[in-house]
């Protein structure tokens, strides 16, 4: 296993490094210059100023030896310095990537919570009432625009119930002035989570229900289910015991894939609720052609997604005893 | 709208300029002058008699002289049409009653504290749909969200009432410039200390303006907004030590000489915020954290930064020390980032209780008629235009940009756009949206009248929406008609190239006006649509590209009462006759 694990890791290196010059070709190749949003758009700056501008961060050499001196660079863990907030990159995404993991999180486990037993259950019961029901539920899960959802949350519900905050990570109050205690802040910042972790809770658990449901009925159809049944089991062993753990490999699989999305930010959602998440800065640096911190939270998604795929595959050979995993 | 405020930000960067502050070159007439255009000059527009209106205009310490001179030039521009203005505002304030705050055309709401209350609170929070960029530096401060801190933590010598009128905020009084307008003195106030204790004297003024003189501030906002004083370029570009024109007479007298009369030297000088010369090391050429850190922040002013975080925003205290004038009842100021969706509910609910400066009629009309909420408002100091090619292309003949702007229903986008028939009665006379009959600031000392149209200018031509018009003006001036309906004039088809920006909601809704209206009078409209970045680097004045637009659009900003911000000579070329 473990000799699966490091040959995986080593393969997916010039994967990785494709990919670097890949990200970096096409955030370098946007049209605009990224000195001139730096500097302010029509400011009084000649062309001498954003020569020296673009001599101060090193864009005026060619690309090749751009990318190897930021390879280089981001390989040291320096990843450069936002030039739209002046601050280094890495300060930055490891200030905004928490907050964004945090309501991910949060609204993965609830929908988790929620979407196990009931995917089990409109399999158990398929075809009934309550199967279809829950089926359309998802359907409007997964359509419904988080946009949508988020206003029709904070209209309907957040305004009617007073102390129900609508937007924003904190209270303002006491994130500006202190909070007393850290049970104070961590309660305020559950309390600011509620609306949007519901929003996020709602569509995540369409997914994962359909797929658990789904799952658990090509599973329950089985030839092994039906003697577990005929040996005269009970039928709760005979779901949870048996058929779930079987419907859990997909499952696994999914969640695997899942977790590089944990830590980038549903944009659209952290604008309406105001949240300080990752997506909405790095939206503002493509539009502001911050390439160092672009690149930067580009390749930190794609070597998540590069981990995640591989935990998906270790979970699968870990939870599936059928499958040997090479080496 | 996210394309008003980056075009806000654009706006908020182009100062008052100097006549130094040339750059790139363009193809001039055979032989007689190279034609230079400067800064913010993108409608490239060149003509003898307007510069030399707008040179007398500026270079002038009579305000009377100053005016007479601004009128010719305003009656000139409009015979040139170089801009077709398509819409000005009325900037709202909408807050929850019982907070009471005066404001004015250049006094918004962070200019406004020391007469400000609130009935039953302490602390004023301020939503706003941006967040703060966190330059809160008087020489840094781009946006006008990070220029609301600095109006609150730092004085400048001189400062605006809400009437408009100027009055000493570190300076005792307005000072008068000398006979021979070549120096204007100021006496600061005794007593003044910045929020860490230390006195506010003379040297801290002189070293305000030498860092904005210092050759690494080259190219920042108000770069050229000095260039009269003299010494000004000995020190930026030359050997100087000192920027001599500054003279430091005792502690609290300050003398600044002018290399020429200028009609805005004094409310220019008189408008930059004091920093402390002791916050941080300096020597010539290396700014350091005067420029790196412009989040450390150290005035002299009523209140000091207390927190700040880009996300959240920033809250402000009370400065212990403060010497100054004013009451400043308010203990505590936040400023805090709300989402655009959610404004008018933030307001309802409490989360915030002072919305500055919309221009939204969507928030504004529900607000108005909301009867626990108030609202004041005035002339927003910045216009939405259009800016014909002046140098190249159908639009160089300024017969075409005058029959476009015969052409355009300005009115008729004003109403539609700006539409407040849910507003509340009394705010749909305000006139959210209006007409400017020209292309200057609306509150400008003397000719802001003239601009809202509260007044006239004898001579200056008036672009009423009329299409007969447009099509005579054509006719007259040789486009006649080709057999495709498109006119045509020595073998040039009357194309006109329109550079939009995209997710401009005002281009939404006046694009498809204008092809209507100019397809009517012959013109065959072709619209390409970039990035407001890419826009600003193809029109801009080191762009070398005049052959693919003809017109473009932008909103931008004056500074405030001031006649020379855009029409200036940063704004039209100037004639190098030294070739």
């Amino acid at each position: 296993m473990l000799k699966y694990i490091v040959k995986r890791l080593l393969t997916s290196i010039p994967v990785l490094l494709i990919i670097t010059m890949v990200i970096f070709g096409v955030v370098k190749s946007m049209p605009g210059d990224e000195v001139s949003a730096y500097l302010g758009p029509g400011t009084r700056a000649t062309a001498v100023i954003r020569q020296q501008a673009r001599v101060k961060y090193g864009l005026d050499k060619p690309l090749p030896e751009q990318y190897v001196r930021w390879l280089g660079r981001t390989l040291t863990g320096n990843l450069g310095t936002s030039t739209t907030l002046r601050k280094p990159v890495g300060e930055v995404i490891g200030s905004y990537v928490w907050n964004t993991f945090i309501l991910n999180a949060a609204a993965l486990i609830i929908a988790l919570i929620f979407a196990i037993p009931i995917g089990i259950r409109q399999a158990v019961k398929k075809g009934s009432f309550e199967d279809n029901f829950w089926t359309v539920f998802s359907l409007l899960g997964i359509s419904v625009p988080t946009f949508f959802f988020g206003l029709v949350l904070i209209f309907f519900v957040g305004l009617r119930i007073d102390w129900m905050p609508i937007s924003g990570m904190r209270d303002t109050m006491l994130a500006n002035f202190g909070y007393s205690s850290i049970w104070q802040e961590i309660g305020d910042i559950l309390l600011h989570m509620i609306l949007p972790t519901t929003v996020l809770a709602f569509g995540t658990f369409a997914t994962f229900s359909r797929y658990v449901r789904n799952s658990m009925v090509e599973v329950i159809n089985q030839d092994y289910i039906r003697t577990a049944r005929a040996k005269g089991l009970k039928e709760k062993t005979v779901i949870y015991r048996h058929a779930f753990k079987n419907a859990l490999i997909p499952l696994v699989t999914l969640l695997g894939m899942y977790i590089p999305s944990l830590f980038s930010g549903a944009t659209i959602l952290e604008t309406v609720f105001v949240w300080p998440g990752i997506g909405k800065v790095l939206i503002d640096g493509i539009n502001q052609r911050d390439s160092a911190l672009v690149c930067a939270c580009l390749v930190f998604s794609a070597i998540l997604m590069i981990l995640g795929n591989l935990l998906s595959d270790v979970c699968y050979s870990l939870v599936d005893p059928r499958v040997k995993v090479d080496g | 709208m996210k394309s008003k405020k980056l075009a806000g930000a654009l706006a908020a960067l182009l100062a008052a300029t100097s006549m130094a502050g040339c750059s790139g070159s363009g193809e001039g007439d055979a032989g007689t002058a190279a034609v230079i255009y400067g800064g913010s000059n993108y409608v490239r527009i060149v003509d003898e008699e307007l510069n030399n209106a707008l040179i007398a205009g500026k270079k002038t310490t009579d305000m009377d002289a100053s005016i007479e001179s601004y009128k010719k030039a305003f009656v000139k521009e409009s015979e040139l049409a170089p801009y077709l203005p398509i819409y000005g505002n009325h900037l709202f304030n909408i807050f929850k009653k019982g907070v009471n705050v005066t404001t004015g055309p250049v006094c918004n709401w962070s200019q406004a504290l020391a007469d400000a209350s609130i009935d039953g609170g302490d602390t004023l929070v301020v939503g706003m749909t941006q967040e703060l960029a966190g330059l809160f530096s008087p020489l840094y401060a781009i946006s006008s969200y990070d220029q609301y801190v600095v109006n609150m933590v730092y004085q400048s010598l001189l400062a605006y009432d809400a009437n408009s009128e100027l009055y000493g905020q570190a300076a005792v009084e307005v000072p008068e410039a000398a006979e021979d307008g070549k120096s204007v003195t100021f006496k600061l106030r005794e007593g003044l200390k910045f929020s860490d204790g230390s006195d506010l004297t003379a040297e801290d003024v002189k070293f305000t303006f030498t860092l904005a003189a210092d050759p690494e501030y080259i190219g920042g906002r108000l770069d050229g907004t000095f260039d009269f004083i003299e010494g000004w370029d000995d020190y930026q570009e030359g050997e100087a030590e000192e920027v001599s024109g500054i003279v430091v007479d005792d502690d609290h007298t300050i003398t600044f000489k002018l290399a020429e009369p200028d009609i805005d030297a004094v409310t220019a000088i008189g408008s930059l915020g004091i920093l402390s010369s002791e916050q941080f090391p300096y020597s010539k050429g290396a700014m350091g954290e005067y420029k790196d850190n412009n989040s450390a922040t150290l005035g002299s002013n009523a209140y000091k930064v207390h927190n700040y975080d880009k996300s959240s925003g920033a809250s402000l205290v009370k400065n212990e020390n403060y010497a100054g004038e004013g009451e400043f009842s308010i203990p505590k100021v936040v400023i805090k980032t709300v989402a655009a969706s959610t404004e008018l509910a933030s307001l309802q609910n409490g989360d915030v209780n002072y919305y500055p400066e919309l221009i939204e009629p969507g928030i504004i009309a529900p607000a108005t008629k909301d009867d626990k909420l108030a609202y004041d408002y005035y002339f927003r100091a910045a216009e939405g235009y259009v800016g014909f090619n002046c140098a190249d292309g159908p639009t160089a003949d300024p017969a075409v940009r005058q029959a476009l702007s015969y052409a355009t229903d300005r009115q008729g986008f004003v109403d539609a756009f700006y539409d407040m028939s849910k507003a509340a009665e009394d705010a749909q006379n305000v006139g959210l949206g209006y007409v400017p009959t020209a292309f200057w600031s609306p509150v400008a000392v003397g000719m802001g009248d003239a601009t809202t149209g509260t007044s006239e200018i004898e001579g200056a031509v008036k672009y009423d929406f009329d299409i007969e018009k447009a099509k005579q003006v054509l006719e007259e001036a040789g486009w006649v008609e080709g057999s495709d309906g498109i006119r045509e004039k020595d073998g040039q088809k009357l194309t006109i190239k329109f550079l939009a920006s995209e997710g401009n909601a005002v281009l939404d809704m006046l694009i498809p006006m204008i092809m209507d209206s100019w397809g009517q009078i012959g013109v065959d409209l072709q619209q390409s649509t970039v990035d407001f970045n890419t826009l600003i680097d193809t029109v801009g004045i080191d762009s070398v590209d005049t052959t693919s637009w003809s017109c473009f659009f932008m909103a931008t900003s004056f500074t405030g009462l001031s006649n020379t911000s855009m029409n200036d000579l940063l704004g039209y070329t100037e004639f190098n006759l030294s070739e």
